[in-house]
């Protein structure tokens, strides 16, 4: 894991001295709300429904097991108990008092985390692979040019007034697991003809009001060119970027109205004036970071085989939650955040700790947080995982239930998101309890679930998605299919008017059964439906 | 992390302590030369700053380079109507990376919050609708001992101070740390 | 008839006009005519101890007293509807 140095040190400390003396400022009556507003939201603080909301960067979704023991001591020290793992791999505390605030910053920074650039229009916290370091399938490692991106936009000279926020993910495999093609920019590793490192770039995608699927701007950047390519999109953007429209403002809109091409062009001009200023980092600071995602001390000569003892509970979760490792003998744990009866995303300082203990026994120490709001062990050795089961199970952890229809997204919705028409996690509850007892047989099924058209829940990426609006001042829920956001990524389609609560988690049931008649062998529901099309589905919901 | 990781980061750290120590006493000799006032609500950010009104004040829509010839004007404006429209600060960086070197003046919307980042992106004054006290502007101006990017005042990116590269100068000092091809 | 609520700046929770003074319970909520409602929003919009001003629509409860008729102020009173247990004891946002 990264490890701060004396700048980055520095850097974190004197912006919460700054927060604390514009807190102390706000507190006096010296700064009215207007003006403290954009500063505490610079600072992830927001005012929400019931209280002040602090979303916590956790940058690419990595924690060492002090870290989340800190997130766990914020919960119970400054919140009520738990947090929120968010879509973007953040945090999310609901229950903050801002007169303690700059107290809750300075923990944080004791343990190198922060909250700046967790809102506001400049470019936010850095999203990753969970499984980067660790994925059987990985071309290279995606931290440390996230890491190297993270530092690049903190408190960057240019683009800390944008248009409007700006999102940045990276993948190191062919297999998309951070959604890379709905974000503003989405890069993507790859080894060139040479076998030199660069990246695949895609900028313009996104959620919210109007989804798209980013296009593909630049085949092969070389590594070296990493910074000044992404300086080169950030100005254009910035330059040419829509203000008049606060629906129009995001970089998906501009490259829309000019076009993938004429947009790629853009930059390439632009690149070619920055690249020759020094913005790149030298070789020595690529691999200064590179060093901190070293390997483990990975033991060799482990036996890969791992034995259920005829557990058909464990036996079910190892086949549901583990993933294969590139190192012979080690595998990947997939923590589910969603148990039944339990929130999406959610998790008590209990269950912090305890999968905090559990990285430190069993994985090196490290824990990730992905973009379904599940939480990972990445590097646990195959004699280890009934250990890991056991320790998992003992807190509430242990539902084997990875991409399947029980594993729902769902943003805060109206329970706690002041912007929200409609509440996502009761909704998310209903059709994961509704849902559960054939989701082995369903297989595959990726349903999320936002609050409203900002899309924080990924409803657009849904197989199955639901989106609540505000239909003549009650909730009102729409029913989307056929989104994806891997690397067949697409967008899903409103299936036709919408539902109450009751009513929608009845329509997802009959899509289900659309599913299980029409499949073929092997198909998954998104398959099926792209094979089949709306037509089935609509019959069955409205018919 | 392994041994070497130890290792090589206890030596980045010294340099970087060192390099920070460096800075905080540039940021000191900054903060005493300036900011400072001038006629007409005009507060000047570093040495550059010239009283007296801008020749031309570029809009925030307006291409800077579209216009020609700027190196003849001691003082070009760069407009902030509303502060959250940043179009300015690539204004500003652009007229710095082509040589610019009279004095770039932020006009308009802009207050304390914003200067250092303004005085990052090479404005070298600002004429803010609302005064600003400049020894407020001076804390604010010296609150971060060290960027992770260079700025067009000067002031130098993190890598460079961690591993010395560099004459110690932003973008606009073309020091060309750039390099293609594979790292890491 | 409305309510006037609002978050307090200092520790963000949620507030409701009691007719001399803020309360956190919905049940000391006053409904309030238009005229006075806005006359009392830009009031304490001045004073600044309470963020988020806003006139909510109200309606007389099931024991008499006014409640938020959106679900939307009926959460704000009661607290997250998946989180009873974090909840206002003895409201309901149903
Ligand atoms: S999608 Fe809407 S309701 Fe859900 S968290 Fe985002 S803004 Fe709030």
């Amino acid at each position: 894991m990264y490890r701060y140095d004396a700048i980055d040190r520095a850097l974190v400390d004197a912006r919460v001295a700054e927060f604390r003396d514009q807190v102390a400022r706000r507190l006096s009556g010296a700064l009215d709300e207007d003006h403290f507003k954009p500063l505490r939201l610079k600072n992830g603080l927001y005012l929400q429904l019931h209280a002040y909301m602090l979303r916590v960067a956790i940058p690419y979704g990595t924690l060492s097991s002090r870290q989340l023991r800190m997130l766990a001591h914020v919960a119970r020290r400054y919140d009520r108990g738990y947090g929120h793992f968010t879509t973007r791999q953040n945090i999310q505390y609901n229950w903050i008092r801002l007169e303690e605030a700059p107290d809750l910053l300075a923990d944080l920074a004791s343990v190198e985390m922060h909250a700046m650039q967790t809102s506001g229009n400049c470019i936010r916290n850095i999203s990753a692979d969970q499984y980067a370091g660790a994925a059987a399938d990985e071309v290279a490692d995606p931290r440390p040019w996230a890491e190297l991106l993270r530092q690049w936009s903190t408190l960057h000279p240019e683009f800390s007034y944008l248009p409007r926020k700006f999102k940045i993910a990276l993948t190191g495999s062919a297999a998309d697991r951070a959604a890379i093609r709905f974000h503003d920019i989405g890069l993507q590793l790859v080894r060139g003809p040479d076998g030199a490192l660069g990246f695949r770039v895609f900028v313009g995608g996104g959620m919210g009001r109007t989804p798209f699927v980013a296009p593909l701007i630049r085949d092969f950047l070389p590594a070296g060119a990493f910074l000044s390519y992404m300086e080169a999109i950030l100005r254009v953007y910035n330059r040419f970027g829509r203000r008049d429209n606060i629906y129009k403002a995001r970089i998906k809109i501009l490259v829309h109205d000019l076009g993938a091409e004429e947009f790629a062009r853009a930059v390439e001009a632009e690149h070619a004036h920055l690249r020759t200023l020094g913005i790149d980092a030298p070789e020595a600071e690529v691999e200064r970071i590179a060093a901190f995602f070293a390997d483990p001390p990975f033991e060799t000569g482990l036996a890969d085989a791992v034995e259920d003892g005829g557990d058909p509970a464990f036996a079910a979760w190892l086949a549901r939650q583990v993933e294969p490792h590139r190192v012979p003998g080690y595998r990947i744990v997939n923590v589910s955040l969603k148990p039944a009866g339990g929130i999406p995303g959610d998790a008590s300082a209990e269950q912090m700790e305890a999968v905090a203990d559990l990285a430190e026994r069993f994985s090196f120490d490290e824990v990730r947080v992905t973009h379904a709001q599940n939480l990972v062990l990445p590097h646990v050795r195959a004699a280890d995982l009934r250990a890991v089961y056991e320790g998992l199970a003992a807190v509430g952890l242990a539902a084997a239930n990875l991409g399947l229809a029980s594993d729902v997204i769902a943003c805060p919705g109206l329970d706690y998101c002041t912007l929200a028409n409609a509440r996502s996690i009761p909704v998310a509850m209903a059709v994961a309890d509704r849902l559960r007892p054939r989701e082995a047989e369903l297989g595959e099924l990726k349903i999320k679930v936002s609050g409203c058209i900002n899309a924080c829940g990924h409803h657009h990426a849904g197989h199955i998605g639901i989106l609540g609006v505000d239909r003549k001042g009650t909730e009102n829920y729409q029913l989307l299919l056929g989104g994806s956001g891997a690397e067949d990524a697409s967008i899903a389609q409103i299936l036709g008017p919408g539902f109450t609560a009751d009513g929608v988690v009845d329509a997802v049931a009959k899509v289900t059964e659309v599913y299980l008649r029409e499949r073929r062998s092997g198909e998954r529901f998104l398959d099926t439906f792209r094979r089949i099309g709306a037509q089935p589905f609509k019959e069955a919901v409205y018919g | 992390m392994g041994e070497a990781a130890v290792a090589e980061a206890a030596v980045a750290k010294a340099v970087a302590e060192a390099a920070v120590a460096e800075t905080a006493a540039v940021a000191a000799a900054v903060a005493e030369a300036g900011p400072r006032l001038l006629d007409g609500g005009i507060l000047a950010l570093d040495p550059r700053a010239r009283a007296g009104a801008p020749e031309l004040v570029i809009a925030p829509g307006e291409d800077v380079r579209a216009h020609g010839g700027l190196g003849n004007l001691a003082v070009i404006g760069v407009a902030f109507p509303r502060f959250r429209d940043g179009r300015g600060y690539s204004s500003a960086r652009i007229l710095r990376e082509s040589g610019f070197a009279g004095d770039v003046r932020a006009v308009g919307d802009v207050t304390l919050d914003q200067l250092l980042f303004l005085k990052r992106a090479g404005f070298s004054s600002v004429a803010p609708e609302r005064p600003i006290d400049p020894a407020a502007a001076a804390v604010a101006l010296a609150r971060f001992p060290a960027f992770y990017q260079g700025g067009a005042d000067g002031s130098v990116p993190a890598f460079a101070l961690r591993h010395g590269t560099g004459s110690g100068r932003g973008p606009a000092g073309r020091n060309g740390t750039g390099h293609d091809g594979a790292a890491g | 008839m409305r309510l006037l609520t609002g978050n307090v700046s200092r520790t963000g929770e949620v507030v409701w006009w009691a007719g001399d003074r803020w309360s956190p319970d919905v049940a000391d909520a006053v409904g309030l005519e238009p005229a006075e409602g806005e006359a009392l929003l830009a009031r304490e919009a001045v004073a600044e101890k309470v963020n988020d001003l806003a006139l909510v629509e109200a309606e007389p409860g099931p024991d008499g007293r006014p409640r938020p008729r959106h679900i939307r102020e009926r959460i704000r009173a009661f607290g997250p509807t998946v989180r009873p247990d974090l909840g206002r004891p003895g409201r309901d946002w149903r």
